[in-house]
């Protein structure tokens, strides 16, 4: 059996821990809260369990691939604005299929021509088309501001990636008077500093 | 009509060429990464908690933007969702190697793109986690 | 110096404005904002992967649709919750595989919790979820306890604890009164404390949770 007063505030004790009382009532709530365990204890499960509800969905949100998922809703919302490059990277052979009037063969003609171009000079080995001739990431410099007391570190991992993380350094801050930090590398380093 | 494309191949690849000289297409993912933690992680996201764990690991990596951006020699600013900002700039393109400038206050890096690697630059702290930029090639 | 798309400074309303005046990207940067909480309130209101994306899909290109429609006097997320959650009662309607679809609460009646083992939540669990979150089992016995809490208390209970709405937000998103939020709301979190602490009891004799 409840007493007159916990029966009075438990509806309060939601929204207390939401947040969703005035000061009045909340200091109401705290006052009973301060005289009744059965309430308290209310209170410490309710907070207990906010937090997990979001906690166990956005874990599992995050389990999804999402790399693709803007742009399959963006497909169905404008299936027919395909954008420019996409199409002109349509095969050669379904741009034929496509256009068959002359004057039609023609415009495609010069932007199939256009597409092997493009596509050769990705496919056929020609690296200047796009800056990745190098297969691994190499890092040049890191300087950081005159005011700043960031340290920074490069890492490089055995697949090719750099990581350059610049965090507070206590001791760097120390240094106040060297400025343009030099590189702190954990690996050795193929790059020219 | 072969030899029209033919003809049209040639004169359209020096325009090509010159068209994507000096652009870099880099495909720029904004990360954050808290110590929450997150009992799968999608594959991409695995591979970058893999990467990192040599400096920190963490429980969770969210990717918060996407995109394919175009480098130039032209500064190119990033809004971050910390309030900072970053600026993108290709200093060179040489024999198919790209070399980008990337800052972020207070760090200031020239890098060489790769192929197969990832460019992973530490963007400041956000919200309860640490905010991560990263630079790759586009995929496909 | 060239200005690019900016990623999360943009407010919502901005970027609704430049779709409405035809920026694609401007629309894919709402839905790279929202997707994977509009996945989390579906797969809470469905209990299933396919269902959830397909749904948040879908919540996406209604938006797209009706964006005309969206007025502005409630911000976008309220606006596209509501799809959402309108679209999950239609799917759960749909396959009636709702099993407590017809369980109305009578909002007058007293709450009881005489049932519950009052406290014994906070006190295994503690205050830091994530600690508790380190046990899978856990998130997949939330999972079902959402199940069982009536859909239109999960739909509160998902977008107060996901969104951190206000009483006044959820109020105007479901078109119910304030006090009817209040108690929705209370009962939700009454059934899903009680199915956890049943959980808990029956972990008891394993391990203790949140004991890593």
């Amino acid at each position: 059996m409840k007493n007159p007063a916990r029966k009075h505030f438990e509806p309060k004790l939601s929204p207390y821990v939401d947040g969703e009382l005035s000061p009045e009532e909340r200091q109401e709530v705290e006052r009973h809260l301060a005289v009744d365990k059965e309430s308290a204890a209310q209170v410490a499960d309710f907070r207990a369990a906010s937090g997990l509800v979001r906690l166990a969905l956005e874990a599992e949100a995050d389990k999804e691939d999402w790399s693709q998922f803007a742009n399959q809703v963006l497909a169905r919302v404008t299936p027919e604005k395909a954008p420019f490059f996409e199409r002109l990277s349509a095969s050669v052979s379904e741009f034929f299929e496509y256009r068959r009037g002359t004057f039609v063969a023609a415009m495609a003609g010069a932007a199939a021509a256009l597409t092997v171009a493009v596509l050769g000079m990705r496919l056929l080995g020609a690296p200047s088309a796009d800056g990745y001739a190098n297969p691994k990431v190499e890092v040049q410099l890191v300087s950081v501001e005159e005011s700043s007391t960031a340290h920074p570190v490069v890492l490089e991992t055995d697949k090719g990636d750099a990581i350059i993380w610049v965090g507070e350094d206590e001791d760097a801050a120390k240094k106040s008077g060297e400025h343009h930090e030099e590189l702190e590398i954990d690996q050795p380093h193929q790059g020219e500093l | 009509m072969t030899r029209a494309l033919a003809l049209s191949a040639a004169l359209l690849v020096p325009l090509a060429a010159l068209a994507q000289e000096a652009v870099v297409p880099v495909q720029a993912d904004v990360v954050l990464g808290t110590d929450k933690v997150a009992k799968d992680l999608t594959p991409p996201m695995k591979a970058m908690q893999a990467a990192l764990a040599k400096k920190k690991r963490y429980g969770t990596l969210q990717l918060l933007s996407s995109q394919v951006l175009k480098v130039s020699k032209k500064s190119l600013a990033l809004a971050l969702p910390n309030q900072k900002s970053a600026e993108l700039s290709l200093e060179s393109l040489e024999a198919g190697v790209a070399t980008v400038r990337v800052k972020v206050p207070p760090a200031d890096t020239t890098s060489k793109l790769g192929a197969e690697g990832s460019l992973y630059v530490h963007a400041g702290k956000h919200e309860t986690g640490d905010l991560w930029l990263v630079l790759s090639r586009p995929k496909g | 110096m060239e200005q690019c798309a900016p990623f999360v400074a943009t407010d919502d309303l901005t970027l609704v404005q430049r779709v409405r005046s035809g920026d694609q990207r401007a629309f894919k940067t709402l839905v790279e904002r929202y997707q994977r909480k509009v996945f989390a309130v579906a797969l809470g209101m469905l209990k299933d992967r396919e269902d959830a994306r397909d749904v948040s899909q879908e919540a996406f290109v209604k938006v797209y649709k009706y964006l005309d429609h969206f007025k502005g006097d409630s911000s976008f997320y309220t606006w596209l919750y509501r799809i959402t959650t309108n679209i999950c009662i239609d799917v759960m309607r749909r396959k009636g595989n709702s099993k407590t679809e017809h369980v109305e609460f009578d909002e007058t009646a007293q709450l009881d919790t005489s049932e519950a083992n009052l406290g014994a939540l906070g006190t295994r669990l503690g205050t830091n979820p994530q600690k508790a979150m380190l046990r899978q089992e856990l998130a997949e016995k939330i999972q079902a306890a959402l199940g069982e809490v009536p859909e239109k208390h999960r739909a509160i209970l998902l977008l107060r604890e996901l969104e951190g709405m206000s009483y006044e937000d959820l109020s105007r998103t479901l078109k119910i009164p304030k006090g009817t939020v209040m108690s929705r709301l209370f009962h939700a979190r009454l059934k899903v404390q009680k199915i956890l602490n049943e959980y808990l009891e029956l972990d008891e004799s394993t391990a203790g949770v949140g004991s890593e």
